[in-house]
């Protein structure tokens, strides 16, 4: 046996776990290597693959992504194929579903779910937990908080989905054996979630308080791992469908999903190894040989036939922005596109709105061939064996098409191949 | 003065987005909440200890540090390996401990962090501590007086060093290589036949194995009860112990994987020691099975094993995946036929050295093992390994299955002990 893997993924977030998963189940001998964690734990936890072309609401985010993608070549969907994207999604709710966490959606239907500030969000796959809180549903909502739970206000929540057409109404509620914390942090709720008295004791304070005919919503702390069983078992004491409202990070459900990842990666054989930053690489020329990562003493080299470099953009470090705007890929340092643009001042001092309105047509990226090779100086592939997925990929605007998981989960299933 | 290493771990803060990851993997704040988690203890709360640094420098006592939940914080060191942001969390907490604590260690702290006094101590009269350790009202006596948790799992004193077995070794055969071996207190004094199966393993491997004598604490349980000067003191003498060695060109290699990790990095890092000794040594250093790996990986490992057909769950201890190494020990058993290793997912045991020794701790280090304990008996394995003494320790306490290190089990495959 070989001492190298015959895949290296950079990066733990949706891109690389899916390239990673992948490649494991077809039979390459997989290590996915990260700084921390990332992309799952920061997101809402649901799948999105296409809200909006043009700031308009698609109705089937798989067919508009095809239509994204022929009519913008550099978009990530044209590169992946839109036929990446069908697969990816599939594959995506068959691991989710092996690893006990379905998902629900189709990829053809926009759902539409209620934001942490009220808002209709588009997605196109939602975790089982929060699929009742589709808005096309009728059924009236009753936000449900947590007094000592911080950034989720029910109240708000309820009357910006009045605003928007649906019929709701806020509850507030003290944890049951939290009324002496200050403040209550998501993960402690969802511990708590987890416990069947616990879930007795908030039902009966809930239960009475509820009309016929309500769906209930809760912040996204149903539960860590036993999150389906809670579900159930909340639906049954209170007689009516419940689902989870995303909340700020950390997210529950993102940690579901990256939990979910890694356990099939390890069922299968795969090496994930968080805390290791790569710093460097080898390479003979043509191929990445090997990747390079600090250890406690010593640098050490991981030999490999292939690297998927799945580090996430901007936000996530995978490229760094310094103070004279350059940008920078900070692994093999790739050519970066689409740099930011000198945002417009007034008075010398950079004008706000200029980092938000349209200053590029998207955040610094790298550009690929059709194999998803990043390119260097002179267009051609940087090297033959070294792949790009996920938010690394220039030409989408994630923020405001909502296509992040879309994205990464296509761009990892076919970096994976 | 703080060394150039120590400013770079605690500028490190200024990249915390507050985003909790490393609460979310926090095993301590998920069983309690007198730790509310490293982000509000760490980044958090440091920026209102800037004041106390000048306290934390070798000459200093400190007043207490703001935080006193500082105290629960166990050291395992995932908060570091998770955050995406490489804020060094746990080093950071370490050295908040340190200044909270101000040198003024209960005396159990003092005992328990003397792994080698207590070694020295009890190993000529091993029989008559055994019994006590082993009997449970004598225990409780303990408990009573010192605070050391009645059903905490303190090992039994071997009744002869390692070092002892070392001397009258002679070697078997003809080597290309030298190393040092490490050993720490635990080999010699607990697990004398793990140094034993450790050299025989090497020398099946070529290696001719040189055991420094004198070799003494690492001085990590003082570390992380928080006398710092001591545990200063501590990495003077080790460090000029294996000096020469490291000088003379040898790898040192070491079983005890967080002993290991101080001489690697946390000497510098957290205790703040910047000469060139302790540079020279950490770049000879080597975990065990790192070494081993990296000779397969130069085609240099004998890797014809005999079957182990065997069940063996293995828990990567957490100080062990604070060398960023991977898991070599994985990838040694992949070598071994009918080997059957199920990884471990869990993220601590609980002990955490020390920590879970304490009368007030002991249920918490329990309750952030109780998942690990539940895979390890749900696996219904032979015997599990972990490169942790007091991991291992730990894990036979709370699940009722023997644990060996990874060595033992590369030594049955290569048919020098059985199991």
């Amino acid at each position: 046996m070989s001492a190298g893997y015959d895949l290296i993924v950079v990066g733990a977030g949706y891109a690389g776990l899916m390239a990673a998963l992948t490649a494991q189940e077809a039979g390459r001998r997989t290590l996915v290597i990260a700084t921390g964690n990332g992309g799952t734990h920061l997101r809402t936890g649901c799948i999105d693959v296409l809200g909006y072309i043009d700031g308009k609401r698609v109705d089937d985010p798989v067919r508009a992504a095809a239509q994204l993608a022929s009519a913008r070549p550099t978009h990530p969907y044209a590169t992946t194929g839109v036929e990446a994207l069908g697969v990816a999604l599939l594959v995506f709710k068959q691991a989710m579903a092996r690893a006990g966490y379905p998902f629900e959606g189709d990829g053809h239907t926009a759902l539409l779910l209620p934001s942490a500030l009220g808002a209709a969000r588009p997605t196109a796959l939602v975790p089982r937990t929060m699929a009742a809180g589709d808005l096309r549903r009728p059924e009236p909502i009753v936000v449900v908080g947590f007094d000592n739970f911080k950034d989720f206000y029910p109240a708000l929540i309820a009357e910006n989905l009045e605003r928007g057409g649906h019929r709701a109404r806020a509850i507030m509620l003290t944890a049951p054996g939290f009324e002496h914390e200050a403040d209550l942090p998501p993960l402690t709720l969802a511990r708590a979630f987890d416990r069947a008295p616990f879930r007795s004791a908030l039902a009966a304070q809930l239960g009475p308080r509820l009309r016929s005919g309500e769906r209930v919503a809760f912040p996204a702390v149903l539960g860590l791992t036993a999150a389906l069983e809670a579900l159930a078992d909340l639906e049954k004491r209170l007689g009516a469908p419940v689902f989870e409202i995303p909340t700020l990070p950390p997210s529950i459900p993102g940690i579901r999903v990256f939990n979910a990842f890694d356990r099939l990666l390890r069922a299968a054989g795969a090496r994930v190894q968080i805390g290791h930053p790569v710093i460097g690489f080898k390479t003979d020329g043509l191929r990445v040989t090997a990747l390079t990562s600090q250890t406690a003493a010593r640098d050490r080299d991981w030999a490999c036939d292939a690297v998927v470099l799945a580090t996430g953009g901007v936000a996530s470090g995978g490229i760094v922005v310094d103070s004279h705007r350059v940008a920078r890929e900070v692994v093999f340092g790739l050519p970066v596109v689409a740099a930011v643009a000198p945002p417009e001042t007034v008075n010398g001092l950079s004008a706000p709105a200029a980092y938000f309105e349209r200053p590029t047509p998207s955040l610094p990226g790298l550009a690929v061939d059709a194999a998803l090779r990043p390119l260097d100086a002179t267009g051609t592939a940087a090297y033959l064996n070294l792949y790009a997925a996920g938010a690394l990929l220039t030409g989408a605007e994630p923020w405001r098409e909502k296509s992040s998981e879309g994205i990464s989960l296509a761009s990892g299933w076919r970096a994976g191949q | 003065m703080e060394s150039r290493t120590v400013r770079d771990v605690r500028l490190t803060l200024d990249h915390c987005v507050k985003c909790n990851i490393c609460t979310t993997a926090c095993p301590v704040a998920a069983v309690t909440p007198l730790f509310p988690g490293p982000k509000y203890v760490g980044p958090q709360a440091e920026r209102f200890r800037l004041e106390l640094e000048p306290m934390l420098a070798p000459e200093g006592g400190a007043p207490p540090s703001p935080d006193h939940s500082i105290d629960y914080c166990s050291g395992c060191g995932i908060c570091s390996q998770v955050c995406p942001q490489g804020v060094k969390i746990a080093e950071i907490n370490t050295r908040a401990r340190a200044a909270y604590v101000g040198g003024q260690l209960p005396l159990r702290n003092q005992l328990i962090a003397r792994p080698d006094l207590l070694g020295t101590l009890g190993t000529p009269f091993a029989p008559i501590a055994n019994a006590t350790l082993a009997s449970p009202p004598l225990r409780g006596v303990i408990e009573g007086v010192l605070g050391i948790h009645a059903e905490a799992p303190l090992p039994p004193f071997a009744g002869r060093t390692f070092q002892q077995w070392a001397r009258r070794h002679r070697r078997v055969r003809a080597a290309v290589r030298s190393v040092a071996y490490f050993h720490g207190c635990s080999t010699n004094y607990y697990e004398p036949g793990l140094g034993a199966l450790t050299v025989q393993v090497l020398e099946h491997n070529g290696c001719r194995v040189i055991v420094p004598r004198d070799q003494t604490c690492c001085g990590l349980p003082l570390q992380s009860n928080g006398d710092f000067q001591a545990a200063r003191a501590a990495a003077q003498r080790l460090v000029s112990t294996l000096l020469p060695y490291a000088e003379a060109g040898y790898d040192i290699v070491a079983t005890s994987t967080s002993c290991g990790l101080m001489l690697k990095r946390e000497y510098m890092e957290i205790l703040g020691l910047a000469g060139p000794e302790f540079k020279t040594v950490s770049a000879r250093m080597w975990d065990i099975c790192e070494y081993l790996w990296h000779l397969h990986e130069q085609g240099e490992l004998d890797t014809d094993f005999q079957p182990v057909p065997l069940t063996v769950p293995y828990h990567a201890p957490c100080q062990q995946k604070g060398h960023g190494i991977g898991k070599p020990a994985l990838d040694l058993f992949g070598l071994i036929p009918q080997l059957r290793v199920v990884e471990m997912t869990a993220a601590c045991c609980g002990i955490a050295g020390t920590y879970g020794l304490k009368k007030e701790k002991y249920q918490i280090a329990m309750d952030v093992g109780a998942p690990l304990f539940a895979d390890i008996r749900a696996a219904q394995p032979d015997v599990a390994a972990c490169d942790s003494e007091t991991c291992r320790w730990q894990i036979t306490h709370g699940s009722g299955v023997r644990a060996v290190h990874p060595v033992a089990v590369l030594a049955q495959a290569y048919g020098i002990a059985d199991l």
